[in-house]
């Protein structure tokens, strides 16, 4: 059965749908005269990793409705991810494809339609642009038209991110259109004026923003910019700057964390060692490492799966995460900034344009390493809700209990005044065993710390 | 150091002198297709700037490399 992606309907020249698995794009014909003139354009944007591979004029099935007249078929994204999950090197990183995209397609007489990050996806380890119809023709001078939307889905919250110790991405959970320049510039502190850059495409940009209407009051044919100045100048000036910047310092309280904790070598390396046993010989589709921390344990696990979701609620973590992915080149780690205390909501119109990680992935092994302490004694959620969640999201759950003993959870009992008498390991099992089969229970030695097996019950 | 502080006077008096209006509704993308035509002239400047800088670095490079071979020889 035909279902057409509820997130593309805003470009005329073509749109996203799936038929029987396959994943297929609907183009117009005066999209596909492009694609074909423009081929020398596609293939070296291809061969150098910049855009998603596709196949041109695939064979449209006979029972698609016949007002498609052709499709291209791209190779399949192993997972979408959302600019509101990205740490501030993914986004860096995006909205260094978005420009190096656009001046290749330069050279060959092209520029593009709109710059969303939403056009940007991580495949096989490497960020791609994924959106082949948001190409025209061009004569190479100003004005860019994507320029403010660039700005709003890129450099607005990079640049927040260099100042300010913030999730760049969380944004656009309020905002799908990125964020406006003048509460971008709000956040800015003074001394942010006097870097050129800034200065330019953030305070005197905005000036021009806010007299827009003056302009369309006193011109109504204003929008016909004379061409004046060339793009390649304005591409290249913003890939230097975005270049340039790096993530503002910050104390972060879990990007440290396993510098921090409890463990001593021995038991770490236990803990290791009762993780890695877990995953010894399988081969499974998803893990979802909740809690991940900096990945330490998603990459220990990795091997055994096609992809492994390292997820972390602190930015800084998964900043850290994904820069160390990307180093050592490991293409099968996502590393997504998620909160199971408030996860990436549905979003857009009809709240079906963006879509929940949980309508995006299913887990077959949930890891969740020192998570249910934060769960029950931080955010107050009854045992009996956590367990419900965990079920919900993976078949498997391999989960540390860290016990009333430990001294972490002392740390955190000691800023409640209400009593917790009801974390105990006794109510845990409880709790879970309304919604598990108890496979295994390790302890780790020498800690209040014990690793769980748990299957899910029919 | 001494152009980033001359590009910033420029921007610093500019920003000064554009008056900031009170409208309730903005279409945010006439204004940025307009402000591409005033920063067209920073982005030329910033490019010739670019190239002569790359000249004057090409020219002591040459030197560089002349007088190393000299001492070689």
């Amino acid at each position: 059965m035909l279902h057409r992606d509820p997130a593309s309907f805003r470009d005329p020249d073509g749109f996203v749908f799936s038929l029987d698995g396959t994943l297929y794009r609907s183009v117009t014909p005066a999209a596909r005269v492009l694609l074909v003139d423009s081929k020398a354009f596609f293939s070296a944007a291809i061969e150098r990793g910049l855009l998603l591979p596709f196949e041109l004029d695939a064979d449209v099935p006979e029972c698609v409705a016949t007002d498609i007249r052709s499709v291209i078929k791209p190779e399949i994204i192993d997972l979408i991810t959302y600019p509101h999950e990205w740490c501030f090197e993914q986004f860096k990183h995006a909205a260094l494809n978005t420009l190096d995209v656009n001046i290749l397609a330069l050279e060959h007489g092209l520029t593009l339609k709109d710059a969303s990050a939403f056009n940007t996806q991580m495949h096989s380890g490497v960020t791609v642009f994924i959106d082949h119809t948001s190409f025209e023709p061009t004569d190479g001078k100003l004005p860019w038209r994507p320029y403010s939307q660039f700005c709003r889905h890129f450099l607005n919250p990079l640049v927040m991110g260099a100042y300010r110790d913030i999730h760049v991405g969380s944004f656009f959970r309020m905002n799908l259109d990125g964020v406006p320049q003048q509460t971008a510039n709000d956040f800015l502190p003074w001394r942010a004026r006097f870097v050129p850059s800034i200065a330019m495409h953030m305070f005197l940009h905005n000036r021009f923003i806010r007299r827009s209407s003056e302009f369309e009051a006193k011109n109504a044919r204003a929008k016909e910019v004379s061409p004046r100045g060339d793009q390649l100048d304005l591409l290249r000036q913003l890939r230097a700057f975005v270049q340039s910047l790096k993530p503002a310092k910050a104390v972060s309280t879990w990007a440290s964390y396993y510098s921090q904790t409890n463990y001593d070598d021995t038991t770490f390396a236990k803990k290791k060692e009762l993780v890695a046993a877990s995953f010894e010989g399988r081969r499974l589709g998803t893990i979802w490492d909740v809690g991940a921390n900096d990945g330490t344990f998603s990459r220990l696990v990795a091997g055994s799966a096609d992809r492994t979701l390292a997820l972390d609620l602190d930015h800084n973590a998964v900043n850290a995460c994904y820069v160390e992915n990307r180093e050592r080149g490991d293409r099968s780690i996502h590393a997504l900034v998620y909160d199971v205390c408030n996860p990436t909501p549905a979003l857009g119109f009809e709240n079906a344009e963006r879509s929940t990680l949980e309508q995006r992935s299913k887990a077959d092994v949930v890891l969740a390493l020192a998570v249910i302490h934060h769960l029950s004694i931080t955010n107050n959620i009854p045992l009996d809700q956590s367990a419900d969640y965990f079920a919900s999201r993976g078949k498997e759950l391999l989960i540390e209990f860290v016990g009333p003993g430990d001294s972490q959870v002392k740390r955190l009992l000691a800023q409640k005044n209400t009593s917790y008498d009801w974390y105990t390991e006794q109510n845990f099992q409880a709790a879970f065993s309304k919604r598990f089969n108890l496979e295994s229970r390790q302890e780790i030695p020498g800690t209040d710390r014990y690793f769980y097996r748990l299957v899910r019950l029919k | 150091m001494r152009r980033s502080l001359v590009c910033a006077a420029l921007l610093g008096a500019l920003l000064a002198i554009t008056p900031e209006p009170a409208y309730a509704y903005i279409d945010p993308g006439l204004g940025s297709l307009l402000f591409q035509s005033v920063m067209a002239g920073f982005l030329a400047v910033g490019a010739a700037w670019v190239g002569f800088k790359m000249k004057i670095m090409s020219f002591f490079d040459r030197r560089k490399a002349k007088k190393g071979s000299e001492t070689k020889k």
